[in-house]
């Protein structure tokens, strides 16, 4: 084969001109457009004008009821490994002195130190999205504290930032640590972290979060904190309530009636 | 010259034989079984030939919009309207992951980790 020094510029200068065609002339060979979706979008049912919060409280609250931490963690196939190492939770009862630290003296005795309902607080201004490089974990235009889960790469960056404590890492595969699977929820895989999403799927669809639907005693308030008819702004104003950690600015959506 | 040459054939042989394995080694291997479509029904959501190239974009963009931005309806071309999931709009029609997704995936070494967290139909059925 022939191949003289003159072919050899000729056809360097036929694919350097190809190639600042740039996207038109792969287009020339590859044809279709790379954007599937022809006609999408509707209307999104985040609502930037909402911001949906919670009450607890915690005087409503039944020793040893635990009916809102099981509706949750089996509509959501939280799994359960049986060792405080690997604990998955996203809603559960902590002690009074982890949550609100310097706020419990002995003198309360034995409502000093009450286990509190605890998730995630739905942070107006949320350290860990801050942090997530994949931006796995993000807030949504309706103050939900969002995670996705096809995007996190378990980096537990979100963990450290959390100042409350409230996220899980799986460190082993979760689906074997399940009692009873719900298939219209799914799982999620080892090496992902997770939360409470304020039951995004439900309140996306007009429902109430599960815990909220379930506790038989109402201590659980869910509402539109931007709407000032609404039940919980009702609460908020007639009631004295407290947050943790307020200090540093995260601002949670979770108020708790003591 | 000619020496030399020759002395590279052997070589040469060896080094084809090697980079052609996956060409004689699937010889008379069975054909890869096609997937099992919806009987009865003529087209996707979209046509078929779309959908051949395009589903695994069309899934990715339905997770972005549906987790991300919280659009849970995608409208056709036709302008019908299907929820964006997996699981509830193309596991309705599609309703075996080994008939279906799984034959041409492990045909061709891809692995889905979708079922890592989703329910595929079978597992729906046995719960």
């Amino acid at each position: 084969m022939k191949f003289n020094r003159g072919q050899f510029l000729k056809l360097t200068a036929l694919s350097a001109a190809f190639g600042l065609g740039g996207k038109k002339a792969i287009s020339l060979i590859a044809g279709n457009e790379l954007r599937a979706a022809p006609g999408t979008s509707s209307a999104p049912a985040a609502d930037p004008k909402k911001r949906w919060g919670m009450t607890i409280e915690m005087g409503k609250c039944k020793e040893g009821c635990n009916e809102c931490i099981t509706a949750c963690h089996t509509t959501h196939n939280v799994p359960d490994h049986g060792n405080p190492k690997d604990e998955v939770k996203w809603i559960w009862k902590e002690k009074k002195s982890k949550i609100f630290g310097e706020q419990v003296h002995p003198y309360a005795e034995k409502n000093g130190d009450k286990p509190f309902l605890y998730m995630c607080l739905q942070c107006d201004e949320p350290p860990c999205t801050r942090v997530c490089p994949v931006n796995a974990t993000f807030p949504r235009e309706d103050g939900i504290v969002m995670m996705d889960f096809h995007r996190c790469i378990g980096c537990r960056f979100c963990m450290a930032a959390c100042p409350y404590g409230c996220r899980s890492f799986n460190f082993r595969d979760p689906r074997p640590a399940i009692k009873e699977l719900d298939t219209s929820y799914p799982t999620r895989s080892m090496g992902v972290v997770e939360k409470c999403n304020f039951c995004n799927e439900r309140v996306d669809k007009g429902n109430l979060p599960a815990c909220v639907e379930t506790c038989p005693e109402k201590v659980l308030t869910f509402g539109d904190l931007n709407d000032e008819n609404s039940e919980i702004r009702e609460i908020l104003r007639t009631r004295e309530t407290i947050q943790p950690k307020t200090e540093l600015g995260t601002k949670p959506s979770v108020f708790y009636i003591v | 010259m000619i020496k030399s040459i020759i002395k590279v054939i052997p070589a040469l042989a060896i080094f084809l034989a090697i980079v052609s394995i996956p060409f004689w080694m699937n010889l008379g291997a069975e054909e890869m079984e096609k997937p099992e479509l919806p009987s009865g029904m003529s087209e996707c959501i979209e046509s078929r030939e779309y959908m051949r190239i395009n589903h695994m974009k069309m899934l990715d963009e339905w997770r972005d919009e549906s987790v991300r931005k919280s659009e849970h309806f995608y409208t056709n071309s036709k302008g019908q309207k299907f929820e964006k999931s997996l699981v509830k709009t193309c596991m309705n029609c599609h309703s075996s992951q080994e008939k279906f997704c799984e034959r041409c995936h492990s045909s061709v070494g891809v692995k889905n980790y979708c079922w890592d967290c989703h329910f595929t139909p079978e597992q729906m059925e046995a719960k």
